[in-house]
């Protein structure tokens, strides 16, 4: 690979240096001078000033001032933001002025779509262009959240977990694998956009169909989101700062039960099944020790070993109490002693702070006709809902750009980030301490007697952690991360038409955790321990080195010509190694490292890991015939190492469109005069997917450890041996997607109106699933990927803006975009697709004409009333009160009386009716007010946290509507089955309860704000001041029962399902950090 | 132009491997066979990857599906904790009960990774012809096949109707042809092993001829092929030896079978390895994590708890034999009314010495613990009774030497999964059946001497223990029966095979015994009034759901489920 990398780049330096050379060639030129100001004759600064049909261009000084030589004959066409670009003949005068009227049409804007860019109105795939400027008004720790509702056809779901992603989605699901997007940041493809500061970005376009993302090929089947970092613009030095705090705030909470609820809880339970005895007495651990038909709040729920004490036993006195944390098993060195919280603790309320989040931006920035730059420093610091959460980046931003000559550009752009974070928090995991906080009884105290952490250490506690306990002891630990993500280009303009683009990018990443186990002292499980510290690194890079040459010209003023053609090779690469100890003599700080512990053999690993990526080709031409008709297509051919088997490593893929631009025909213009711009857009094409788990192809063996190894000395050390992992599929080959999109741009009403409406199909097919192979033939091994599939998604994106302006004072703007999607699986190898597993069966399952990873289980069908109705279904666990499942099929295919896999069936479909964002902005004087609403329509979702609470699972809380609303008595139309503590079947099983409607619609954002007129301003030494307060997620309405209705699709991580893709658990709800509400206050100054 | 083919890109540019990963052709050696044959002896645990809990359901131990299940073991600890077992204690069990699918998982991962040595073994020969010679190939063949029987039989024992998996299975066959496929296919790889394994092996953790052996006639016993069994079972008992060379016999203490530092001696016949010491715990016998006394060093978890029932079974006559019929009418005396710091005196009932070594109870010196201290190590006495487990224990001195320093639940303590005591009771079941009563009497006897013995009592112990041999001739078949019935529950108590010979013991003798179990003590255990009883159904698990689902309806579910 070295060797590989040394001798390309000589020979790409060779190249280079010949084409510098070829560039010497002499043409008649002429030096022009000139300004150009706006419509109120102010000076334009930064407008673009470029010979038509060539790449020769510069673009004015901050007075408005331009120089620039060109051919004698030469046509200046010189653009700006909010202007309507103009076209200048050069003629015999060497001095233009030039003044540009003002527009709201934004159609002459140039917007990056890949490896070239594009005016607006020359697009002809489907590609959104996304309000940066409206988007990163709001507080959020990364752009992948603020994206929400921001661009039509794309989907975006977040938690409240401080720094953490989002998952997005573009038009729906094309593959079984990762429906992650790509992205792209100043030409480097990036599989996320998590650490760039969302203050960085200058612009953001979104790719959606297989024309516009052509050139991305293997990558881009999921769409592509293009991002543009900020960089200086022609003028003095300007220095602005940024700034907000705001505070997080829970929106609801789960409605469980209080102390006493619970103990009349228990006695129901224990009541109903007949676990009582000749008196009639329950007995409980807690509440009845002894046995009492009532239940009683005992005065101590731990006294020594003693569970379920009254007042005044002699086992509570205090003067008993010890707590030696390096002994808590020891009877005779710790004695602890819990109170009963008689009232009930919220533990939600104990997990929950108000969180602070703040943001600090300082930039400073400038540039002349030579070159530009822009540096930037910012600090985001997030806490989060849940106590010990917390995520803080600093991160530093050089954008330079040197021009040489008016031939030759130079430039960088580079983010270095250090990220630090408090780990302990996994999203959607059973373990987490949201759902801790539903698994702790309210009887149980945060705190004992003596101040210390109380829990279940008592009898009939369940086996819950005290989540506060367990975030404090945490909260020393360190996740840190080093990120640079840089970009060095090199362009050369030569012969007049053609460009010669160098681009290098490397992204990398230094992480390390270390943390040290303090034991638990307080639970039922997991307690005691010697102290344990483990500390982990890992460091990984991505190099991207492409290489274009562009041809542009204009030929007889009609023939608009583009073409690119380039290669590029990615490498990723990375490694890490971590050593843990135990037995550590002290637990204080300053013995927190593995060299401390007394343990004999501390144990450590490391590992390797290595992919390529080489495109031997990709080309893209754009034609334009007098700015009506409008061609482009795209080719690109990817070579995958890791992926795919011998046969199939390379994957060709490729797209074309047509654009129809109807308003510059005579036969509209003359009719239509309202009609600013109309176009019409077709395009098709075929992408691929590159994101899916490597070597499927090959047969593997692993050594695990206790997994793999057997003593087989006889002794009392192991021996290692190897265990198949992975069942290879030689035929794994590359998914295909292809995409129809039909697309209407109209600007109407003086450009304030505009309306994008798209129509697309996109069709997948050789789906690639890792296949959840027989265990009893293949016994536990990795899912195989297979090509297994087909599906289809078809929809509609819609966004609609009008801007308006009434008097001199009050402007306008309206937004709104809506997307609908209709995802269907169309083919499967076998029968169905299944989700991946929580305690219980997949929620999720995908087979022929369903949609993918629809929800899937018995379907409710009331209750068993009598004796009869249990006698005339041979359910499984049925009893008096219970649950009824549909039977809707046997083994003839009829109702056969027996509820059985035949009876599962489809009883929910987790996506969306239609998404739309809408968004509203107004200024009145010095004030501005923007409003932004999302609205998710339909899409159910599973609650799976009610296996926590709402069943016979675990000792933990469960919430109101078992007590209040299970069936009582014959005839009841109740939510629950009867309380019964021998039920050990409902709820274990993937049953219509668990599934809620989805949808919900969201006020994300109100923000007011104040501009200090500019003179005001200056009187305090600044250009500009502005000054906010904005509110976020204030309002939702949803029915979902849950925490929050808005929930991302995860991984449930469970070692038995490696491998799986986040979406085999769509819409499942897993103890889910919801979003939290923002109260944020800012200001924004410049000078 | 410019750009296009700079990359003379060589071919090896794509061509990466995964680290630390090996394929198949890396492994075509003796050292790679054996590598992946360790890799099956690594299943024979059954502790598998299988995450969220279930693991507990799966280890070989069986002691969820083995104690639990019979009239031995509650589940213990508290209510609702882990759910799912005491739907198997209390014959609730439907083809959805968690951990059914773990333990299936397992068992068949250890016979694909049995079937992966075999075909390794014949890719090595077509490839590297002169790798094996031909005393090699038999003995790791017969390995390979000892494990994937093994694994076949604790399927059979679970699930009865079982899939037989094959080294050239590809598509799931079902389980049409019931337990006569699956049995023959397991007397199969039983005869080769025993057949072409070697008396002795230099690594006492592997399998040996008279393992091998044993286990084929276990297998011919399941079956009731009494006569087969039992001429195997003597010829075994004449020449046996263990891995290590030794002639099997009963150690002198019966103790020493639980306790890691007596391994693999005279009375192993097959044992299934751990390994456990400071930091070094993947082997450590992980299974039993949860089966510890809840309070003490152990902390967790009080699952596993002995039965009343179990503790009366050990009452003994003034001639020092068990008492039959009126066992269960008296309780032995224990603590469950008294707190650690209340005053206790044990009963003088005249007990087998067996049960404090079965059975942790109140003033009875617990390994090297001191007396069991009662209610502190109990987690919910009145959910579970008084005792504690003891034989998978660790004692104070194991304490890093003998288990983990991290989680001391793990312990190296071996599973005998098949110790030299249960195969002269087998032997003796056979000649009840087919044989002499004398013999089968002299068999108990030898086990029984071996339990009375000064060395087999736990020292210090204020217990009052009376074992005598059964003098009096057996001239009734059915009383002979029973007593070497009862002999096998007291001398095996707590190690995993209790419900499993109930259940095969045929003719509703489990019904019988357990119906009867339940009746007496859901009285003293409340919550055991939610069992609809023992029916004959439950004497064979439901075959787990999600193993019929991905086998795409080739598996057919077990009559009454």
């Amino acid at each position: 690979m070295k060797q590989f990398f040394r001798r390309s780049a000589t020979k790409a330096a060779t190249l280079m240096l010949a084409s510098l050379l070829m560039c010497v060639v002499v043409f008649a030129q002429k030096k022009i001078t000139g300004k150009v100001v706006d419509s109120d004759g102010k000076p334009v600064a930064g407008a673009t000033v470029q010979v038509k049909g060539s790449n020769v261009g510069t673009s004015t000084l901050e007075d408005g001032t331009f120089a620039i030589t060109v051919p004698a004959n030469a046509v200046l066409q010189i653009s700006a933001t909010g202007t309507k670009s103009q076209d200048v003949k050069v003629g015999q005068s060497s001095a233009l002025s030039i003044t540009l009227a003002s527009t709201l049409s934004n159609l002459e804007e140039v917007v990056v779509t890949g490896y070239t860019a594009q005016r607006k109105k020359d697009i002809t795939g489907a590609v959104a262009v996304v309000n940066v400027k409206d988007m990163t008004a709001n507080p959020g720790s990364n752009i992948e959240n603020l994206l929400q509702g921001r661009a039509s056809g794309v989907t975006v779901t977040s938690s409240g977990v401080p720094g953490a992603g989002s998952n997005i989605r573009i038009r729906g699901f094309s593959t079984f694998g990762s429906n992650d997007p790509l992205f792209v940041v100043d030409g480097i493809q990036l599989s996320s956009v998590n650490e760039i500061n969302p203050s960085d970005i200058e612009s953001m376009q979104v790719l959606k169909d297989a024309s516009a993302s052509a050139l991305y090929g293997s990558a881009a089947a999921n769409g592509v989101i293009i991002i543009t970092t900020k960089r200086g613009k022609v003028g003095t030095p300007k220095i602005s700062y940024d700034a907000y705090y705001g505070s997080q705030y829970f929106n609801k909470g789960l409605d469980l039960l209080d102390t006493k609820e619970y103990g009349d809880y228990l006695w129901k339970l224990a009541k109903n099944a007949g676990q009582v005895d000749a008196q009639g007495r329950v007995f409980h651990g807690q509440y009845a020790p002894l046995g009492s038909t009532t239940p009683i709040i005992p005065e101590y729920i731990l006294a020594g070993s003693k569970s379920g004490a009254g007042a005044g036993d002699p086992a509570a006195n205090p003067d008993l109490y010890k707590l030696d944390i390096y002994n808590v098993n020891d009877d005779s060195k710790t004695y602890l002693i819990h109170k009963a919280n008689k009232v009930g603790t919220d533990w939600l309320k104990e997990i929950s702070q108000v969180a602070p989040m703040m943001n600090h931006q300082l930039n400073v920035s400038g540039g002349t006709d030579k070159g530009n730059y822009l540096f930037g420093l910012n600090y985001f610091d997030q806490s989060g809902l849940v106590i010990q959460t917390r995520y803080k980046r600093y991160s530093l931003r050089s954008n330079t750009n040197f021009i040489v000559k008016n031939k030759v550009k130079l430039g960088e752009s580079l983010q270095i980030n250090f990220i630090d974070q408090i780990p302990g928090f996994t999203n959607q995991d059973e373990s987490n301490a949201i759902l801790m906080a539903a698994r702790m009884q309210p009887i149980v105290p945060v705190y004992d007697i003596k101040g210390n952490y109380a829990g279940t250490r008592g009898s009939n506690l369940g086996n819950a952690g005290n989540p506060v306990a367990d975030r404090f002891r945490d909260k020393d630990k360190k996740d840190t991360k080093i990120g640079v993500i840089g970009n060095l280009y090199a362009e050369v303009d030569f012969l007049k038409y053609l460009t010669a683009r160098s681009n290098f990018g490397i992204d990398y990443g230094n992480n390390s955790s270390s943390g040290f186990g303090l034991p638990r002292y307080e639970t039922s499980e997991g307690r005691g321990g010697t102290g344990s510290y483990y500390d982990n690194a890992s460091n990984g890079y991505a190099l991207t080195w492409f290489n274009t040459l562009r041809f542009k010209k204009t030929f007889a003023d009609l023939h608009d010509v583009s073409v690119v053609v380039g290669n590029e090779v990615k490498q990723f690469r990375g490694r890490g190694n971590g050593a843990n100890s135990s037995d550590y003599f002290l637990f204080d700080r300053n013995f927190w490292q593995v060299s401390s512990g007394q343990n004999p053999t501390p144990s450590g690993y490391s590992y390797e890991y290595i992919s390529r990526f080489y495109t031997p080709l990709l080309v893209k031409g754009d034609y334009t015939y007098n700015n009506k008709y409008i061609f482009s297509g795209s080719f690109r051919r990817d070579g995958a190492s890791n992926e795919f088997g011998p046969k199939n490593k390379f994957g060709n893929f490729g797209g074309a469109s047509l654009g129809w631009r109807i308003s510059d025909e005579s036969f509209m213009k003359s009719s239509a005069s309202w009609l600013n711009d109309l176009k019409l857009r077709i395009g098709y094409g075929v992408l691929g997917n590159n994101r899916i788990p490597g070597f499927g192809f090959a047969n593997l063996y692993a050594y695990e450890n206790g997994f793999t190894t057997y003593p087989i000395n006889g002794g009392n050390s192991s021996s290692a041996g190897f265990a198949h992992r992975k069942i290879g599929n030689p035929d794994v080959q590359w998914e295909v997607a292809g995409t129809t999109n039909f697309g209407i741009d109209a600007s109407m009403l003086d450009n304030k109106l505009n309306v994008t409406l798209e129509v697309y199909s996109k069709k997948t097919s050789k789906l690639l699933f890792p296949v959840e192979l027989d265990p009893t033939i293949n016994g536990y091994v990795d899912n195989q990927p297979q090509n297994i599939g087909k599906m289809t998604n078809n929809g509609i994106d819609l966004s609609i803006n009008y801007r308006g302006k009434s008097g001199k004072d009050f402007s306008y703007e309206i937004g709104a975009n809506i997307s609908a999607y209709r995802n269907t699986v169309d083919a499967i190898t076998g029968e169905f697709v299944d989700g991946s597993r929580t305690r219980i069966d997949p929620f999720n399952r995908s087979v022929v004409g369903k949609p993918f990873m629809s929800f899937y289980g018995y379907q409710l069908d009331g209750f068993f009333d009598d004796a009869a109705e249990l006698a005339a279904l041979d359910q499984g666990g049925e009893f008096l009160g219970g649950w009824k499942y549909k039977d809707i099929s046997g083994a003839n295919g009829k109702p056969d009386g027996k509820i059985d896999e035949k009876d599962k069936t489809f009883i929910g479909n987790p996506h969306p009716k239609f998404i739309a964002g809408f968004n509203f902005s107004a200024t009145y004087k010095a004030f501005d007010l923007t409003a932004f609403v999302y609205w998710k329509a339909g899409g159910d979702l599973a609650n799976y946290v009610r296996y926590w609470t709402d069943f016979n699972t675990f000792q933990g809380n469960r919430t109101k509507r078992v007590l209040y609303d299970s069936w009582e008595k014959p005839g009841d139309t109740k939510l629950l089955p009867r309380l019964n503590a021998a039920d050990g079947a409902s709820g274990q099983v993937p049953v219509s309860y668990y599934i809620e409607p989805g949808g919900y619609l969201r006020l994300k954002n109100l923000s007011l704000g104040y501009n200090l007129a500019s003179n005001n301003a200056k009187k305090i030494g600044l250009d500009k001041l502005r000054v906010y307060v904005q509110a976020q997620n204030i309002l939702t309405i949803t029915k979902y029962s849950g925490l929050d209705p808005e929930i991302g699709n995860f991984n449930t991580g469970r070692g038995d399902y490696r491998n799986q893709a986040v979406d085999y658990n769509m819409g499942v709800d897993a103890g889910n950090f919801p979003v939290p509400r923002i109260i944020t206050f800012g200001i924004n100054a410049s000078f | 132009m410019l750009a296009t083919g700079i990359w003379a890109c060589k071919k090896s540019f794509l061509e990466t491997s995964p680290y630390g990963q090996y394929g198949d052709e890396q492994l075509l050696s003796a050292k790679g066979i054996d590598a992946v044959l360790i890799g099956a002896y690594g299943m024979l645990d059954g502790e598998s990857q299988f995450k969220y809990g279930e693991n507990w359901f799966t280890p070989v131990t069986n002691w969820v599906y083995g104690d639990i299940a019979s009239d031995d073991a509650y589940k213990g600890t508290d209510a609702n904790d882990q759910p799912p077992m005491t739907t198997v204690e209390t014959y609730n069990t439907i083809p959805s009960t968690q951990g059914l699918y773990a333990r299936w998982i397992s068992i068949y991962d250890g016979i694909a990774r049995a079937n992966d040595v075999i075909k390794i073994i014949g890719k090595t020969k077509t490839k590297n012809p002169k790798e094996l010679s031909a005393a090699d190939e038999t003995r790791l063949l017969g390995e390979a096949r000892f494990i994937r029987g093994f694994q076949h039989f604790e399927a059979i024992k679970m699930w009865n109707n079982i899939p037989v998996i094959t080294d050239t299975t590809t598509v799931n066959p079902g389980n049409p042809g019931g337990a006569a496929a699956g049995w023959k296919f397991i007397e199969a790889d039983f005869s080769y092993a025993y057949a072409n394994l070697p008396a002795t092996q230099s690594q006492l953790g592997r399998i040996n001829k008279w393992a091998a052996g044993a286990y084929l006639a276990k297998a011919y016993l399941y079956q009731k092929k009494f006569a087969e069994a039992l001429t195997l079972f003597n010829t075994i008992i004449a020449s046996g030896v263990t891995v290590g060379g030794t002639k099997f016999a009963l150690q002198d203490a019966y103790w020493k079978n639980f306790d890691a530092r007596f391994e693999n001696t005279s009375e192993s016949v097959f044992s299934v390895q751990m390994a456990a010491q400071g930091s070094q715990e993947g082997d450590a016998n992980r299974g039993y994590g949860l089966a510890f006394p809840y309070g003490g060093d152990f902390g967790c978890c009080g699952f596993l708890q002995p039965s009343q029932n179990l503790v009366n079974a050990y009452k003994t006559s003034a001639t020092g034999l068990p008492l039959f019929g009126t066992y269960n009418d008296v309780d032995v005396k224990n603590d469950a009314a008294q707190a650690s710091s209340d005053p206790f005196t044990l009963g003088t009932e005249r007990v087998d010495p067996r049960l404090d070594w079965s059975v942790g109870r109140r003033s009875v010196p617990f390994w090297d613990w001191g007396g069991h201290p009662g209610r502190n190590w109990i987690r919910d006495v009145g959910y579970a009774g008084p005792y504690s487990p003891k034989k998978h224990v660790y004692s104070a001195a194991d304490i890093n030497s003998f288990t983990a320093n991290g989680w001391r639940n793990m312990t190296a303590k071996n599973y005998n999964a098949m110790r030299f005591a249960d195969l002269l009771l087998m032997t003796a079941e056979c000649e009840v059946e087919v044989g002499s009563l004398d013999r089968a009497r002299a068999l108990v006897n030898q086990v029984r001497t071996r339990a009375g013995a000064p060395a087999s009592r736990v020292v210090g112990s204020p217990a009052v223990y009376n074992i005598a041999n059964y003098i009096a001739p057996w001239t009734d078949k059915a009383v002979a029966r029973e007593a070497v019935r009862w002999e096998r529950r007291l001398e095996l108590a707590m190690e995993g095979h209790r419900f499993f010979d109930l259940a095969r013991y045929g003719n509703g003798y489990a019904a019988a015994t357990l119906n009867a179990y339940l009746n007496v003590e859901k009285n003293k255990r409340l919550y055991l009034k939610s069992s609809p009883g023992f029916q004959a159904k439950n004497e064979f698990y439901p075959i787990p759901e999600r193993a019929i689902v991905l086998s795409k309806g080739a598996l057919k579910q077990n009559p009454g489920y």
